[in-house]
């Protein structure tokens, strides 16, 4: 896959998961501060300057942030580690 | 722990009480004359810190009315040379104690002024309840020592000028001096000296709100995440207010109809502010993030899930009921929502300029909606599934501007709605003596009751001769301390 087109795909993942976050009905509010990360995240693909690509959604947040995970796998030499760490805590923070 | 006007006003009612106490019994080497002198000293500046607080917050014109007759006397004590000099035999040494009590009572009513000088002027009955509340409070204390000083002044012919001004004090301050407990709290107390190097919650506010408002408001640094960092945090600060507002309603410092209404009113907000998290994923407007704005982001929702939140849930009502002062925390989220309002502002303020204004939002070239904007230019860029600057009157565009535009008004229902929870949420008012209510002195009228402090009853007007004195009677309060 080609490196550019790997992190815009990434960022429409996040993006996406952002949106499943706070469309949530969550009682704990935890969603509420998953999607705030999210936005966190998103914030450092605009750092890079990453163009999100506008992608249909997976079935929940959690399946998103794998998504955003494997496509930033694919454009490895691309991705600054600070953006793999920030996705990685979010995804171990996101309920299955 | 903050200081805020509230925590200050029992502060000075503790002081107050205090006086009146240590006034019946003499200063061990000194005089009535002196206790007398030291007090009137003191006057001109206590009148000028109450003249101060009764003004700092502006109301309308049809309100002044209220608290018009204790202006008018305070002003005269204010500007009247002969008492710090009081010309009585035996008063040359006044005594520290007294004039220092009722000096440091003045400093406190003058920081609770400074405080107060920020606030907005008060237009709904909300803040008119709240400014009736603040004029008892302050008046009380007033109403206090104006007792406590005619009582020294004894019978003194060279006092008499004094005497008739705190005769007048008296008559003009007493009704207000009598509003319960109950009736005077308000979303005025909330108001607090914050500094921005604080590290608790009312500090992680006070730095997100500048860098929040200034980051939306520059046409420059204003991006779509911004607005959407905005929009994230003001989703968390309304749930923390209701999460606060539920535990603070199961202890009874909220009333249930009270909590109720500001809980409707929040769940309102919350769902208003939802969308403009998300944005919709055809609208962009791109730029580097803002470091200020995104660091007081990050440090608020620390700070929150570090003081209450725990294994990624809200701490139940008890354990925050344990571990705050849940009075002062709800408080601090009533600041919270006001800074929340704010951000409702400037967010609708600059969503309403990028839409209007032609190129600001960029759109996905496929999403264009409008025949007449679909050109060569549009059909290229879809096909590369590219960006166009978004055409004036686009769907995507209005449907943002309609969501911040209902995020501010349902953001303005909720901080009115969580403003009125602040009323005090059942009278301490016992059915015996009622003198120490709530942390705050009240002066009662009621016959057949000791009274607290010195009245006068005069059916003809302030000052006639006719005046009946009753004997004052100190007592101690019924509770050790204030109520904080």
């Amino acid at each position: 896959m080609n490196g550019s087109v790997g992190l815009a795909r990434a960022l429409g993942h996040v993006r996406n998961a952002m949106v499943a976050f706070v469309a949530a009905e969550d009682p704990s509010g935890e969603s509420l501060f998953l999607a705030a990360e999210c936005l966190d995240l998103e914030g450092l693909f605009a750092e890079l300057g990453v163009e999100p690509e506008l992608l249909d959604p997976e079935p929940d947040a959690r399946a998103s942030l794998d998504a955003a995970s494997h496509a930033l796998a694919g454009a490895r030499p691309l991705v600054p580690l600070a953006l793999w760490a920030g996705l990685q805590a979010v995804r171990a923070r996101a309920p299955r | 722990m903050t200081a805020t006007v509230g925590t200050l006003l029992d502060d000075v009612h503790a002081r107050a009480w205090d006086l009146c106490s240590r006034s019946s019994e003499v200063e061990e080497g000194a005089s009535h004359e002196q206790l007398a002198a030291g007090l009137l000293a003191a006057w001109p500046r206590l009148a000028n810190a109450a003249l101060r607080v009764l003004d700092a917050v502006h109301v309308e014109p049809v309100w002044l009315d209220d608290a018009s007759g204790v202006r008018e006397v305070l002003r005269a004590i204010a500007g009247e040379k002969s008492l710090a000099s009081p010309s009585v035999a035996g008063s040359e040494v006044a005594p520290a104690g007294s004039e220092h009590a009722v000096l440091a009572i003045a400093t406190r009513l003058g920081v609770i002024a400074d405080m107060l000088s920020g606030e907005r002027a008060a237009r709904t009955e909300v803040d008119r309840v709240a400014s009736l509340g603040l004029q008892a409070n302050t008046v009380a204390v007033v109403h206090a020592v104006a007792v406590t000083t005619l009582a020294a002044l004894g019978d003194h012919r060279e006092l008499e000028t004094a005497r008739w001004l705190m005769r007048g004090v008296l008559v003009r301050s007493e009704r207000h001096a009598m509003t319960p407990t109950v009736e005077r709290a308000g979303r005025y107390e909330d108001v607090a000296a914050i500094s921005s190097e604080d590290q608790s919650l009312d500090g992680a506010i006070a730095r997100w709100l500048p860098a929040t408002v200034a980051a939306l408001g520059s046409p420059r640094r204003v991006t779509q995440s911004a607005l959407q960092f905005a929009a994230g945090d003001a989703l968390i600060l309304i749930a923390t207010a209701g999460t606060v507002l539920n535990a603070a309603a199961q202890v009874g410092l909220v009333r249930d109809d009270r909590a109720d209404r500001a809980r409707a009113a929040l769940v309102g907000a919350h769902e208003a502010w939802r969308p403009l998290v998300s944005w919709p994923g055809t609208v962009r407007l791109n730029g580097v993030r803002d470091i200020e704005q995104f660091e007081a982001s990050r440090q608020l929702r620390q700070v929150i899930t570090d003081n209450l939140r725990e294994n990624r849930g809200w701490l139940p009502p008890e354990t925050l009921s344990d571990r705050f002062d849940l009075g002062s925390l709800v408080g601090s989220l009533r600041r919270g929502l006001h800074g929340v309002g704010n951000v409702a502002v400037a967010h609708f303020q600059t969503m309403d300029r990028l839409v209007r204004s032609p190129s600001q939002l960029w759109i996905a070239a496929s999403a264009v909606t409008q025949t007449a904007y679909r050109g060569y230019a549009t059909i290229g860029a879809a096909s590369r599934k590219g960006w166009v600057p978004m055409p004036p009157g686009e769907p995507a565009g209005l449907d943002l501007l309609a969501g911040a535009k209902l995020a501010l008004s349902r953001t303005t229902l909720a901080v009115a709605a969580l403003d009125a929870s602040a009323a005090a949420s059942r009278s301490q008012v016992g059915a015996g003596t009622l003198r120490w209510d709530g942390g705050r002195i009240v002066a009662y009228r009621a016959d057949g009751h000791p009274r607290l402090f010195e009245t006068v009853h005069s059916p003809e007007p302030a000052g006639a001769r006719s005046e009946r004195q009753t004997p004052v009677r100190l007592g101690g309060p019924d509770q050790p301390s204030p109520r904080r």
